[in-house]
């Protein structure tokens, strides 16, 4: 048994990684709600040491952050549904293991043909025309932007991640070359565009969080019942599968990613005519990286990733409250905390996906029964033997 | 023919951005080596830059109060050199602490953690950002605010060579500040290792194949952790030189430092993970990056458009390496992937 074996030569190590495919839900849930907390707790020390802020108090200023007002509230749901949204976009193609980092710029382009529709075509046509070329154009030049790296990725294996990257860099780019060109004069600043804006449903805000509902449960059909979402799984695990089985390799990895821009120059839309009414250089606001913390933490489910998409807006909201009741001037504390959260929640993931096997004596044992025997050991030395058998016993099996 | 002394100009600039970028490229390019895609190089050079800032303070609170010697960029004496050497060892010191820190939690997360990379890398962006604006935001008080502006002249010491006597040309090759050689040494130097030493081909095996590599007999947690130290260690200083030279010991936030770390990615791949074409390539991005403050009468419009060319550029790079799909061009072949011996 080849297994055996490797475990005889790490005998000498301390530690023995395991993978591990048996933990409950509930249990992995517990761990990472853990770790968050410990995070959200060791965040609020630094603050407190450093700036004096009451921890306390400052739980209730992210709640307050959040859903303090009704604008608040409901800006919440949008920022957590815009996010959710990018997520979505992302999921395929990181099932498919094109690690997509040009979520940024697929939102920035297609915010930027909105924009230059809104200003180009708004008030000559009627509101409702403009908007029918404007989600089409700016949903297209999202899938073009992510087409071209695929393209190169499916015929030269050009790597993607460092593709994709670059690709923000140039839609920031060329967002600043049209506002210098339509304005070259003064702050350099569009103007909030008042023509061809999204249309509204009670408040700016409900039709884009419904809007996303939907692409939450078409994205749900996609992954888990078409059958273009199996194929990207197959895709993902193995491209020597995929090809034995059939499926063409290309032509799915081009048509994933055109799925995944597509959608990310949609959410560029709603940003420029429903959120910001205009385009900026920092239009998205990093979204497109941010979200892929989000999907990476929910395995790369729809469902999850919308609780984490809420959850990390909710610490960013909360924090930049926190920050600006406490006085504290840079604008830091967002990212802090949440780079720290990061860290604890990308940590705690090992905890579920491996084993932590510690050697004493020559034989391996779990943290817990480690911990145990080394209170037991002093006390009954007997105990012991029989503990750690009945390790090895659930090993073989 | 026109006037083409905005090159000069343009130059002079470029050498110290190229720097910047130098040390992060440098930086990155160890990381790769071994594999490890890091993506939390802006984020380690925000760190870097806290570390350098700290490192600087503690300088001017102690030795400078007993010592005060300022450095006036002409007059060269044995105390500015002094002042000088003492200072860049606090740099040293704490840089190297702060942003190798940084190093050994990505090589926490991602090797014995077995994180994902590209994850792992815009977290430490993210909270590497965050954590440079906080310490700024601690240390930058209006009392300390000269200190820093002081400490900023001594670190441009250069050689006594003044304008007058070199000419414009002269001073861009022999008048920088010295830390601006140091970075090109430790380009050659790193180069060598990665290539000629037996340390530089344990590196590049792991990052190429790390199953083959620990068959060897490659200690691959043990490099990796190593190579992720030593790089973010080095990439720091590109942040440390951002903020105490190139902008005069100010800190306004972490932004541009931060879209200066994400160029230092594509300049890894334009100069084909390569230290020596590092320099060449360093001063490249430098120069293009300064090109549009300094191409007399150019339009907003053009000048936008030229800093999209460092990013064009690199994709045509990225492209080309693909499509001709020589070895010593590609990006190490296991870069992003973590290595788990029993998932062989």
């Amino acid at each position: 048994m080849p297994e055996k074996m490797t475990a005889k030569k790490e005998k000498n190590k301390l530690f023995h990684v395991e993978k591990r495919f048996d933990m409950p839900l509930w249990q992995s849930l517990l761990i990472r709600f853990g770790f968050i907390v410990v995070a959200l707790f060791i965040a609020l020390l630094i603050l407190t040491i450093s700036y004096g802020v009451n921890p306390f108090a400052a739980v209730g200023q992210m709640f307050i952050g959040s859903f303090g007002t009704p604008k608040r509230f409901w800006d919440f749901f949008r920022d957590g549904a815009l996010l959710l949204g990018v997520g979505l976009a992302l999921i395929p193609s990181f099932k498919m293991k094109f690690w997509n980092l040009g979520g940024n710029g697929q939102i920035i382009v297609g915010a930027l043909v909105s924009a230059i529709l809104m200003i180009d075509l708004g008030g000559k046509l009627p509101d409702a025309v403009v908007l029918l070329i404007m989600i089409p154009s700016s949903i297209l030049a999202g899938a073009v932007w992510a087409a071209i790296p695929a393209i190169f990725k499916a015929l030269f294996n050009t790597n993607e991640s460092l593709f994709t990257l670059m690709m923000n860099y140039v839609s920031v780019g060329l967002v600043n070359a049209f506002i210098m060109f339509k304005y070259p004069i003064g702050s350099h600043i569009i103007p909030r565009l008042n023509n061809a804006n999204f249309p509204t449903l009670f408040n700016d805000s409900l039709l884009i969080i419904l809007i996303v509902l939907v692409l939450l449960a078409f994205m749900v059909y996609y992954l888990k019942f078409s059958k273009h979402g199996y194929e990207l799984s197959v895709v993902g695990e193995s491209m020597n599968t995929a090809r034995y089985v059939g499926i063409n390799v290309k032509k799915v990895i081009i048509r994933t990613i055109v799925v995944s821009g597509a959608i990310c120059g949609f959410i560029g839309c709603l940003l420029a005519s429903g959120v910001d009414f205009t385009v900026m250089p920092t239009t998205g606001n990093n979204m497109g990286f941010t979200a892929i913390i989000a999907v990476w933490l929910a395995k790369f489910n729809p469902i999850i990733t919308a609780a984490t998409s809420f959850f990390i807006v909710f610490i960013t909201r909360g924090m930049t409250k926190v920050q600006s009741d406490n006085n504290i001037m840079n604008d830091a504390t967002p990212n802090l905390v949440i780079g720290l959260i990061y860290f604890f929640i990308i940590g705690c993931e090992f905890f579920i996906e491996y084993k932590l096997l510690i050697n004493k004596g020559g034989k391996e044992m779990k943290i817990t029964e480690f911990i145990k025997s080394l209170f037991t050991s002093k006390v009954d030395k007997v105990k012991l033997p029989p503990a750690t058998e009945g390790v090895e016993e659930e090993e073989v099996k | 023919m026109g006037d083409f002394s905005w090159v000069l100009v343009g130059l002079i600039d470029a050498i110290s951005l190229a720097v910047i970028f130098l040390f992060g490229c440098i930086g990155e390019t160890i990381n790769e080596k071994a594999g490890n895609l890091n993506l939390g190089i802006p984020g380690v050079m925000c760190i870097g830059a806290a570390g350098g800032a700290v490192g600087a303070l503690v300088y001017m609170k102690t030795i400078y109060k007993v010592l005060p010697i300022d450095i006036d960029a002409i007059s060269f004496s044995f105390g500015s050199l002094v002042s000088y050497i003492l200072l860049m060892l606090f740099v040293i010191i704490f840089v190297t602490i702060f942003a190798g820190l940084s190093g050994l939690l990505f090589s926490f997360l991602t090797t014995s953690l077995k994180a994902n990379q590209n994850v792992t890398g815009l977290a430490l962006t993210t909270f590497g950002a965050g954590f440079a604006d906080f310490i700024m935001g601690l240390i930058r008080t209006t009392e300390n605010k000269p200190l820093f502006t002081i400490a900023s002249k001594i670190i441009r010491f250069h050689l006594p060579f003044n304008e007058a006597a070199l000419g414009q040309a002269g001073m861009l090759l022999l008048g920088n500040g010295l830390f601006v050689y140091l970075c090109f040494a430790l380009a050659i130097v790193v180069f060598l290792v990665l290539n000629k030493t037996r340390i530089g081909l344990s590196v590049r095996a792991i990052g190429e194949n790390p199953a083959t590599a620990d068959a060897a007999g490659i200690n691959t947690d043990k490099y990796k952790y190593f190579a992720t130290m030593i790089g973010c260690a080095i990439a720091g200083f590109g942040g440390f030189f951002y903020t105490m030279s190139h902008v005069g010991g100010t800190w306004e936030n972490s932004a541009t430092l931060q879209g200066l770390g994400w160029m230092v990615l594509a300049l890894v791949i334009f100069t084909v993970w390569n230290p020596l074409l590092a320099i060449v390539g360093s001063v490249i991005f430098g120069f293009l990056m300064s090109l549009p403050y300094v191409i007399p009468g150019i339009g907003f419009v053009e000048m936008e458009l030229i800093k999209i060319l460092p990013y064009a550029v690199t994709i045509i790079v990225l492209i080309f390496t693909s499509i001709l799909g020589k070895k010593n061009v590609l990006p190490p072949g296991s870069l992003g992937v973590n290595y788990f011996r029993e998932e062989r």
